[in-house]
């Protein structure tokens, strides 16, 4: 600790904080345009300029280190005039009249938001009206008073990017987005290029951001203290009346942000710092979210289906009709498919209606929970990810299997970037490289199996390579490499993505492989990137064959026949199926979404993607988050929730009346489920005993899940943005 | 195993001996303003001259000696007499010279003296003007051996400084260098001694020496005559400045522009390290050292340390704010000393011949020695070392002989586009670091230049806004807008659209600028414009109030015009314009025709006849109209 | 691009500090930057293509376009200003009818400006490929000119 004078005042701070730090941390005021709390400083704005003693020239307060002794002062006459001086400068080339009109308060709350105009001229037309950091510097150094020419820089708009449109002309050259891209996410899609009055922000040749290596996950946008840099989707989409802060729906990862809304209507998400995600989303998350649910595809209204013509009906002649329709069949003929979507809460209610009527044919549309049953039953207690996306932090070697995490999970490849900082190595192993992460060994494997079978076998050697410290490449090629990191490492994080499980046998083998090459190497961390949001929380919910509640393999009783089997005659699908067996006679469909084939429902139920729900989910590493919203659902559709609780009720269910909403269900059922901690993590060393090889499992195959799916649909469809950019990126489906 | 010094410098004297004693030698300025005069040209015809002959005549290329006005020079030895210099030479003028000479008769129009004592009624050249109030420290080998022969370093006493430094220990070295009084000759003045102490005491490894040689300041080029013309000195300086700090790592930070230098660079560190002067155990000692060059890759804003780093680091040239300063986290955050070549030059003879000899020379703030580059409108521009403490008065007028051309003196600006531009009334102020500052000018890295009455000092103050403004980095918005409002407002100013109170919103932005930005680049960008607006208020009204250049230089404020009564009619005038705006019969008065005409002065330097002349034009009032800047 | 170029970059594999030499030598072979070599500088010096580009265009030394034939360098240092630089450049644009940083339309010569080239005392400066050639004025430069649109 280090004692100083700030403003007369005695001070005692950290040793190795900035005079900034200080400042901040006592209250006192320092204005500043390029300083940000998560980047590192960049004495660029010169807004901060502070006098101390000992020093001739004014220093910048962010970038100067305390020193035992020194006297500071933040605000005299002499450095006051010099800040409004640079600030003068600054304005000079920004539109800024509005900045200092006496009328700006009034103007901007009282003028709507239909005013749209492609170059920002003024703070009305500007998207960042509401945060502008210039606005609370001006007004908190009384600045007032242009005495210098005023010239607008007119450089031309960037409007043929997805997603975000850039207009450099009312850039400050603060950094922030430059930095962001480079040291929180890894990227670097945009830099800072030129020299002199014409520098600027741009890209390699000026190309658009898709060949840059963007990865669209807006953190350049939260980051800018102005509007040059501005968000298409929800430009105009006026002042939020409510605002609340929810886990995303989107992805295994759960990040936590804050959703906005506008007449019901979910119009924007904007970062929040509390999460396990920095603030940090993602092009789904963040943009193609608002678009998907908000789409015009949205199912609207109940059909019932007469002949070839699904007619829309009210809610009770459509629940009826679902009643009716199952009524004709026995139960063990019945099958009911759980969408890996849904919140803990709604699946929960879901397998508790059926099984109450008796049936027990029901499964979770993902593809990977069977073939990791198959894999890894008998040798572990439960299927869940071990360690927590904070171990990829401090990992020194990353193995990434079946993803590239540019379309699934983006956001932790800003973990895989904080890793790589401090030196950890990281191989992706991947069918098609999208977007891989700048720092990363990328291999292209259309399927990994014979690679993990080499690197297995590469872990003899491995282990007597003397004063291996796992950099570099070893005999064996990529194998040999792979086993030597991770081998040389004390903190091996394994990642395993989704790829490898289109193909059943394939999972199956990959699984055990991966399994077997976490314990060899003593792995920190194994994180299963789930091709759902939810599909650790449907385990917990008795949604998944051979899982009960709590996640506990059950050895005894059990769905036994997959929803989709022979058999099967009646079906209720909360997630479309590619391909409906003949023998089903009667279909129920249950989501947001249309599909090719839904002409085959029998009764069509209009429910709620996440963003109109409310609910808990479980992230890919164990992290139970909460879903709220404040928004209607479209027309007549209704949360899952209530449809559920409907349908039991007319279905006889019973123990559905101390229920009102889905946290009574989550409350009073699950066990040591909390939101904000973590559930039970699987125990790779315990004994389970033989299992029989005939328990059941999650069906595999059938499911429409991909990286680019929610609840069936195909997001590209509803996102075109976002269909330019992965197609840029050289995904096809 | 690299030779004892002893021997090396035994056998290296022998060498030079043999050359100055041997019957023929001509040597030839071959530094990049010699190439540029011709020495290329003048050389061939001296080769072709003695092929008619059966001379066996050695050619020897020298560094530049500083007479840069002279170029292409050449200095002859015959019989067992010392150099005799000749200057400003053509091709055709070598079969005459070089027959004069080896017939006994050294005189012609082109002599300039003896390298050494007079002889035959030949004087000097240490007592030709331009020569004899210098005090040749850094440059005592520029010009008179070859740069690349390393036995002509060591016959003339090179490595005897590392020699002499390797016997004390790195502290004692430092010490000597400190009680030597040397200051920054990159323009900052900061004390070397100082600089080295604080690198050395501070924490961390590996540490790193780095020599600028990054020279951007437009009309300087003392960096790039260094180390064309000696680079052994360079090399045995940072050698020495190695040991002191504790680093087996040194780097030339060098400007692309300068590919001689680069070129001469390499092949001395590679011929010293043959010699065991770098490499492991030098000398035979413990020491260890390596040199290595980076290329610069043009950008004037890389002479400023942090920046100069960053761009070995391969990145934007873009400073850093200080502190933390360089001695303690530099060079990939690691301990840095950062000098420039002249401060690095000086240190082997400091070493040599002791920091008390040093200290004696110059005056008690300032020891040493300065390296200027004197050019512009004088008659002697070139390289001149002077003890510090001399008047600009003797540059000027002694050693730069005076204005040229008949002109009178108006300005001498130091400093490059950090310093000033300091008037007549200026001229008696000694050359040290405090007596410039303090009259609104700065030492600088050594750049002098003289105007005369024919240029605008409004124009010099735009010129040098405008060079700083290009190369601004662009980080801070101090000097990214700052200099471009000043130099936006000095080109309105020029071209007659000046306004009351434009005076007052420069010197406004001036001292944003100055105190607001981040390095040195912008910290001094405005100085021209503030000495030139101290010194010469009245010039920068004239264009404001009455829109008139007094110096006629302003392109839009003046016209040409052709006096019928000195006109001849020889038509040259008309056949050289550019844009063939004059008009007129043979034998005719011509005249110009003033709206197509661009001022390029074309026509003036063709007129014999003094008949082309420049008028004031202030441009009329209806022009003005429409023309709103700013809101 | 030049095809040896991975030659220039490998001994820099992994390291930023290989950015501006890889570019001069890039420079030195092709005359200019292209964006197929910033791409493959990317890719094995680990740093996105986006930052080297930042860093090229930081530094006057780099083109992004062909240049012509041969390169005019006009020096506007404060001797050679002072010398009557600025007439120089002007009779030179209007000769060549390209502007400071244009190429010619029969793309024999790009006209630059520069800063300094060091040859002060022999302002004003025309430096035309390598060669230097000092003491100009507007006649003598429209004379070489002329000389080299003959040779070119």
């Amino acid at each position: 600790m280090v004692d100083i004078t700030m403003n007369g005042e005695d001070i005692t701070v950290e040793d190795g904080k900035t005079v900034l730090h200080a400042a901040r941390d006592n209250d006192i005021y320092i204005p500043t345009l390029c300083n940000h709390s998560e980047l590192s400083p960049y004495g660029g704005c010169r807004l901060c300029l502070v006098k101390i003693e000992g020093f001739r020239n004014y220093v910048p307060a962010c970038t100067t280190p305390v020193s035992d002794g020194m006297v500071i002062s933040t605000s005299e006459e002499g450095l006051n005039d010099l800040r409004k001086g640079i600030l003068e400068l600054i304005l000079s080339e920004h539109p800024s009249s509005c900045i200092v009109c006496d009328e700006r308060d009034e103007c901007l709350e009282l003028h709507g938001e239909s005013t749209k105009a492609g170059r920002i001229t003024g703070c009305r037309f500007c998207p960042n009206r509401r945060s502008c950091d210039l606005f609370d510097v001006v007004e908190k150094i009384e600045f007032n008073d242009f005495r210098i020419p005023v010239e607008y820089k007119e450089l031309p708009l960037h409007r043929a990017d997805p997603f975000v449109q850039r207009d450099m002309s009312i850039c400050i050259l603060c950094g922030r987005c430059v930095r962001v891209c480079e040291e929180i996410r890894g990227v670097g899609a945009i830099a800072t290029v030129h020299r002199s009055h014409d520098t600027t922000i741009g890209t390699a040749f000026d190309q658009p951001l898709t060949d840059s290596g963007c990865v669209f996950c807006g953190a350049c946008l939260d980051v800018c203290p102005t509007g040059a840099i501005s968000s298409k989707t929800t430009r105009w989409a006026g002042v939020p009346d409510e605002t609340v802060t929810s886990n995303c729906g989107m992805c295994s990862n759960g990040c936590r942000a804050v959703m906005q809304f506008k007449w019901g209507k979910f119009t924007n998400v904007e970062p929040v710092q509390d999460g396990d995600n920095w603030g940090q989303v993602c092009l789904r998350g963040r943009f193609a979210s608002v678009t998907t649910v908000n789409s015009p595809m949205r199912l609207e209204y109940p059909k019932v289906r007469t002949g070839d013509i699904q007619q829309p009906v009210n809610w009770e002649k459509a629940l009826d009709a679902v009643v009716e329709g199952l009524k004709a069949y026995s139960p063990d003929e019945i099958g009911v498919v759980a969408s890996p979507f849904m919140t803990s809460e709604d699946a929960f209610l879901l397998q508790k209606v059926f099984r109450s009527i008796g049936c027990e044919n029901i499964a979770t549309a993902s593809k990977m929970i069977g073939p990791l049953q198959m894999a890894w039953r008998g040798q572990v207690d439960r299927i869940t990810s071990i360690g927590t996306r904070d171990d990829i932090d401090d990992a020194d070697a990353i193995l990434i299997v079946g993803s590239d995490l540019s379309l699934d999970n983006p956001v932790l490849q800003t973990r895989v970037h904080k890793a790589a900082e401090k030196g950890a190595r990281t191989f992706i192993v991947t069918e098609h490289p999208h977007n891989a992460y700048r720092g990363a060994d990328v291999l292209e494997e259309p399927c990994p199996t014979g690679l993990m079978e080499d690197v297995i076998a590469a872990l003899d050697s491995a282990g007597s390579c003397e004063g291996c410290s796992g950099d570099g490449d070893h005999e064996g090629g990529w194998a040999g490499t792979i086993a030597h990191t991770l081998m040389a490492a004390e903190r091996p994080v394994i990642m395993l993505g989704q790829e490898p499980f289109a193909v059943e046998e394939d999972g199956v083998a990959v699984s055990s492989l991966i399994l077997k090459l976490f314990k060899a190497v003593s792995g920190k961390a194994l994180l299963i990137l789930w091709d759902g949001p939810n599909v650790q929380g449907l385990m917990g919910s008795a949604c998944v064959p051979g899982i009960g509640l709590d996640g506990e393999l059950l050895k005894e009783a059990g769905p036994n026949k997959p929803p989709l089997g022979d058999g099967i005659k009646a079906l209720l699908l909360t997630e479309p199926v590619s391909d409906i067996p003949d023998g089903v006679e009667f279909v129920a469909y249950m989501g947001p979404y249309p599909f090719d084939g839904i002409e085959r429902a029998d009764v069509i139920l209009p429910t709620c993607t996440y963003a109109d729900s409310v609910g808990t989910i479980v992230a890919m590493d164990r992290l139970v988050g909460s879903i709220e919203t404040r928004a209607r659902p479209p027309t007549m559709a209704k949360r899952d929730f209530q449809v559920l609780m409907d349908l039991g009720g007319r279905l006889g269910a019973e123990g559905l009346s101390n229920i009102e909403d889905p946290y009574d269900i989550s409350t009073s059922t699950f066990v040591d489920y909390h939101i904000g901690k973590h559930i039970k993590e699987m125990d790779v060393s315990a004994d389970c005993g033989p299992v029989d090889p005939s328990s059941p499992v999650n069906p595999a195959g059938k499911w429409i899940s991909g990286p680019l799916r929610y609840r069936g649909l195909d997001i590209t469809e509803a996102s075109e943005d976002l269909g330019a950019v992965v197609r840029k990126w050289g995904w096809t489906e | 195993m690299a030779e004892d010094l002893k021997v090396q410098i035994e056998r290296a004297e022998e060498v030079w001996n043999t050359l100055q004693a041997k019957g023929d030698v001509i040597y030839l300025g071959t530094a990049s303003c010699g190439i540029a005069a011709g020495i290329r040209q003048v050389s061939e015809a001296i080769t072709e001259h003695l092929s008619t002959g059966d001379r066996d005549v050695e050619l020897v290329e020298v560094g530049c000696i500083g007479m840069c006005c002279f170029e292409p020079m050449i200095y002859v030895q015959t019989g067992a007499k010392a150099p005799v210099v000749y200057g400003g030479l053509e091709p055709k003028d070598i079969p005459k010279l070089l027959d004069g000479v080896y017939g006994g008769d050294y005189e012609n129009d082109h002599l300039l003296g003896v390298i050494g004592d007079g002889f035959d009624g030949l004087q000097s050249i240490y007592d030709h003007p331009m020569v004899a109030p210098q005090k040749r420290i850094i440059t005592e080998n520029a010009g008179l051996s070859d740069p690349v022969d390393i036995d002509h370093y060591l016959a003339r006493g090179g490595f005897k400084g590392l020699e002499r430094a390797l016997s004390m220990t790195p502290d004692e070295v430092v010490d000597e260098v400190l009680r030597s009084g040397l200051r920054g000759r990159g323009g900052a003045g900061f004390p070397t001694g100082r600089k080295w102490a604080l690198c050395r005491a501070a924490e961390g490894a590996p540490k790193y020496m780095i020599c600028n040689a990054d020279e951007g300041d437009p009309g300087a080029f003392m960096d790039r005559s260094i180390l064309e013309g000696d680079p052994y000195r360079v090399i045995e300086g940072m050698i020495i400045a190695g040991y002191a700090i504790g680093c087996d790592e040194g780097i030339f930070y060098v400007r692309a522009e300068y590919p001689l230098a680069i070129e001469r660079l390499e092949i001395c560190m590679a011929e010293a390290e043959k010699r065991g002067f770098l490499g492991n155990n030098i000398l035979g000692t413990d020491f260890s050292h390596q040199l290595t060059i980076k290329k610069g890759a043009g950008a004037f804003v890389c002479g400023e340390e942090t920046a100069l780093m960053a761009s070995i680091e391969g990145k934007r040239g873009m400073p850093r704010p200080r502190p933390p300063f360089p001695a303690q986290k530099g060079l990939w955050g690691k301990p840095t000393n950062i000098n420039n070549v002249k401060s690095v030059s000086s240190v082997p003879s400091i070493l040599r011949a002791g920091a008390d000899w040093y200290a004696a020379v110059g005056t008690d703030s300032t020891t040493g020695t300065a390296v200027f580059c004197i050019t512009g409108k004088i008659n002697h521009t070139g390289l001149i070392e002077v003890p510090m403490g001399i008047t600009l008065k003797e540059i000027v007028e002694d050693i730069g002989g005076g204005v040229a051309n008949g002109r009178s003196f108006k300005a001498v600006q130091t400093g490059g586009p950090s310093g000033g531009c300091l008037p007549a009334d200026k001229l008696d102020l000694t050359v040290d670091f405090e007596s410039l500052t303090a009259a609104g000018a700065i030492m600088g890295s050594g750049g002098m230049v003289v105007m005369d009455d024919e240029n605008c000092m409004v124009d010099v103050a735009k010129f040098f806004i405008s060079f700083t403004q290009y190369e601004s980095c662009g980080k801070c918005p101090p000097c990214r807008i700052g200099t471009k409002k000043m130099k936006d407002l000095l080109e309105k100013i020029t071209v007659g659209k000046g306004e009351d109170g434009d005076l007052e919103t420069l010197e406004r932005l001036a001292s944003t600028v100055k105190a607001g930005s981040l390095c040195a680049l912008g910290g001094t960008a405005p100085n021209p414009v503030l000495s030139t607006i101290r010194y010469f208020r009245d010039e920068y009204e004239a264009h404001i109030k009455d829109k008139v250049c007094p110096a006629k230089a302003c392109r839009e404020l003046i016209a040409y015009t052709i006096d019928a009564e000195k006109c001849t009619g020889c038509t040259l005038c008309a056949r050289n314009c550019p844009t063939s705006c004059i008009e007129g019969e043979t034998k005719e008065a011509h005249v110009i025709d003033t709206d197509a005409c661009v001022k390029c002065g074309m026509c003036i330097t063709s007129c014999r006849f003094d008949a082309v002349h420049k008028i004031d034009s202030p441009p009329s009032q209806c022009a003005d109209e429409g023309q709103g800047g700013g809101d | 691009m030049a095809t040896d170029i991975s030659q220039i970059i490998e001994p820099y594999r992994g390291q930023r500090k290989g950015i501006i030499p890889v570019l001069q030598a890039v420079q030195e072979e092709d005359g200019y930057i292209s964006i197929e070599a910033v791409k493959a500088m990317s890719k094995v010096l680990g740093v996105s293509e986006n930052d080297i580009y930042g860093v090229a265009t930081f530094y006057s030394q780099f083109k992004f376009e062909k240049p012509g034939d041969h390169i005019v360098r006009v020096c506007l240092g404060t001797a050679c200003h002072v010398r009557g630089g600025a007439e120089l450049l002007d009779v030179i644009e209007r000769d060549l009818d390209a502007k400071a940083g244009e190429t010619t339309e029969d793309g024999k010569f790009t006209l630059e400006r520069v800063a300094c080239m060091g040859c002060c005392a022999v302002a004003p400066v025309l430096v035309v490929d390598d060669e230097i050639y000092g003491k100009m004025s507007p006649g003598k430069a429209k004379e070489q000119i002329k000389k080299w649109r003959e040779v070119a």
